[in-house]
């Protein structure tokens, strides 16, 4: 396998059509990047080498960046990864910004991406070393350190958002157990065994309670979708990036090191980015009403993720995502073994994977402004046109997943959930957080305790656990600690004076 | 304090916010009910076949998590009665954008039909297949929502014809067809 061959018409072509196609999947509501990539392996594998390896790791990016369009547009994430676009890249689009937004999004999932494939070029088996050193109690705590981030920066009370967490986990507990598969809540269904997937779940939360909400205004209804300009913003996205350096590369070093981790995933990667960057943001009580920094940080992360699932992945072929499994077995059918030989220089492997890795980042550009072109173009029909629309695409998304007319009734039930949780001030972020991180605390957890027979002490007294119980002591009281710090000092000086 | 009142009322308004108090009592009881449900069902979850040593079983999750939820709730509602601080904000849904209207233009009515509509929908599209169930809810929603016949059906079949490319044919996803196996000329399923 060689480089120069990359470069070949026959290669870049298809390459190119592929993350056109992942645009699009990613940018449809209920299909998922994993679903992406899993559609055109079969495509790739009539593909010469090269350009099938090209096709395959293209959507993988592409889709991950696509899913920030309609999250952005009609608060309706395109994959889970992109959840966190919809707090403040929807609040941009409110504001008639709705493309200067995305335009963000993509030069920093471009930005995201090259900072994450650096890394897995550089430091990936370093870093794969260290992933390994995660026991089932690192884990738990790197979890719950995610969830309880993911309710200290929300917008309104944190009790709320707390609150919603706990049911968020509380939904993941229905179907099979974790550990025993014994059914919990499904009262005798079969199709509850599987649990409450939670893409229906989002669907619903984010976009059919948007427009229970929006068709109660006829006002509106005949103005366009998206309000203002909606012109594509290439400069001031550009300086925009420019003033915001450190946000960028703390965030795509956070995601590529939560993607670095199996099981961790650009999801979860995209809220940590969003919660640290609102905790060492000056603007960080803007986060939600509309930030840039709150639109820098998820997807530079994100994006970033997808690249350092790969360093698990590539060195010892322990994927970090569904996504990268599938990325994996495909690069096994182009007869890429994964492990030392694939570093092997002789054969080259390694540097066409990171090549089509890095080419693909700055393909990204043109294609992901396509997708934001004809987004922004459809976005400028009447409102009622969209809202039945997002109706439409959110059953067909729900029931695309696995052809399951239930999961449309999961979609409905939590579209008025999340439009009654909502008008009564409960952030909807955490919930859904709480549904794709709770069967990872509880699995991690109690398999943890069955490993140590029931002790707790090694919760504890562990390196990396102690960092991690630190850390969420740290966001939990750290806002209590300075509320009081700053009363007893306000104190003080009006008792001086 | 009249003043302040009528300052929140005309912030309210302007936010479409509704009174807090009233909405967080709700709020606090459907956490408690949601707590309750877990907790009293969790009850009725099978113990595990085979149980190894330390693990605390299919129930320990969802019994510390319903109750979690039922005395966060219990917390909320109480609060007041103890004199302790309310919560610090009510916000309700995420800031309105400058199109959006003020209380007073809103038909809550509208949302609860658009509900009915969707909640017919779903089996209809079993029964009827999709393109059909579509071209009935999609039409009469644009024109319940103030859209002309035209643009109505224009929409509509340009909506199913998307549709069905994308799933049916660019990502393989087999959408529902009617109930009676009825075909299109070209044995195209709707």
């Amino acid at each position: 396998m060689q480089l120069e061959s990359l470069l070949d018409w026959n290669v870049v072509v298809p390459w190119m059509g592929a993350m056109l196609f992942g645009v699009f999947v990613g940018s449809t509501p209920g299909l998922t990047a994993t679903m992406a990539v899993a559609l055109i392996v079969p495509i790739s594998y009539y593909m010469p080498p090269e350009a099938g390896i090209a096709m395959v790791i293209g959507v993988s990016f592409t889709a991950i960046f696509a899913g920030d369009i309609p999250a952005t547009y009609l608060r309706i994430p395109g994959t889970p990864a992109s959840a966190a676009a919809t707090l403040d890249g929807h609040q941009f689009a409110r504001q008639g910004r709705g493309n200067y937004a995305l335009t963000i999004n993509l030069f920093c999932s471009c930005l995201g991406g090259l900072v994450g494939v650096g890394v897995l070029m550089l430091v990936a088996p370093q870093l794969a070393q260290f992933a390994l050193r995660f026991s089932f109690f690192e884990y738990f705590w790197l979890s719950l350190c995610g969830l309880v981030l993911g309710v200290m920066v929300c917008q309104g009370s944190a009790l709320k958002g707390g609150l919603a967490a706990i049911l968020g986990v509380l939904f993941s507990t229905v179907g099979g157990d974790v550990l025993s598969f014994q059914p919990r809540y499904t009262f005798g269904e079969e199709t509850l065994l599987a649990g409450l997937r939670f893409i229906p779940a989002m669907i619903g939360l984010f976009g059919v309670s948007e427009v229970l909400r929006n068709v109660q205004r006829p006002d509106v209804l005949a103005k366009s979708a998206a309000t203002g300009q909606q012109k594509t913003a290439l400069i001031p996205a550009l300086r925009t990036i420019a003033r915001h350096p450190g946000t960028v590369a703390q965030s795509a070093i956070t995601g590529t090191v939560i993607g670095a981790l199996p099981g961790a995933g650009a999801d979860i990667a995209a809220w940590g980015a969003y919660g640290i960057a609102q905790k060492t943001s000056r603007q960080g009580k803007q986060f939600g009403e509309g930030a840039v920094e709150g639109v820098i940080a998820p997807t530079s992360a994100n994006n970033a993720a997808v690249a350092g699932a790969w360093i698990p992945a590539l060195v010892f072929g322990i994927p970090g995502d569904a996504v990268t499994a599938i990325v994996l077995g495909a690069l096994t059918i182009f007869g890429i073994q994964t492990g030392s030989s694939l570093f092997d220089p002789e054969t080259g492997q390694a540097h066409v994977i990171f090549f089509i890795a890095l080419c693909t980042q700055l393909m990204l550009l043109p294609a992901g402004y396509l997708g934001i072109k004809s987004f922004g173009t459809l976005m400028r029909l009447p409102r009622r046109i969209v809202l039945v629309a997002v109706i439409v695409f959110s059953v067909v998304g729900s029931y695309a997943l696995y052809n399951n007319m239930f999961d449309v009734y999961v979609m409905l039930a939590f579209g008025v959930l999340g439009y009654f949780l909502e008008s009564r001030g409960v952030p909807l972020a955490p919930l859904i957080l709480g549904m794709i991180l709770g069967p990872l605390i509880e699995e991690k957890l109690r398999a943890g305790l069955v490993s140590t027979g029931g002790e707790l002490l090694p919760m504890f007294n562990r390196p990396i656990c102690l960092t991690l119980i630190a850390f969420l002591m740290a966001t939990l009281l750290g806002p209590l600690l300075v509320q009081r710090w700053r009363g007893r000092r306000r104190k003080s000086t009006s008792g001086s004076g | 304090m009249g003043s302040r009142r009528s300052h929140f009322c005309e912030e309210e308004i302007m936010n479409n916010r509704p009174a807090p108090a009233t909405s967080d009592t709700t709020l606090n009881l459907f956490w408690i009910a949601i707590g309750c449900f877990f907790l009293w069902f969790a009850g009725n979850i099978p113990e595990a076949d085979f149980t190894s040593a330390g693990d605390p079983g299919p129930r320990f999750f969802p019994q510390c998590l319903g109750a979690l939820l039922l005395l966060g709730g219990l917390y909320s509602l109480l609060r007041p009665v103890f004199g302790l601080r309310p919560g610090s904000d009510a916000t309700t849904f995420p800031k309105t954008d400058e199109t959006e209207s003020p209380d007073r233009t809103r038909r809550p009515l509208n949302g609860l039909l658009v509900l009915i509509a969707i909640t017919l929908y779903i089996p209809a599209v079993s029964w009827l297949g999709f393109s059909l169930a579509t071209l009935l809810l999609t039409t009469s929603l644009l024109l319940f929502l103030g859209s002309r016949w035209s643009v109505s059906l224009g929409v509509t079949c340009a909506l199913i014809t998307l549709v069905q490319l994308l799933f049916g044919y660019a990502f393989n996803v087999p959408l529902p067809t009617n109930h009676w196996g009825l075909v299109l000329p070209g044995g195209i399923p709707f």
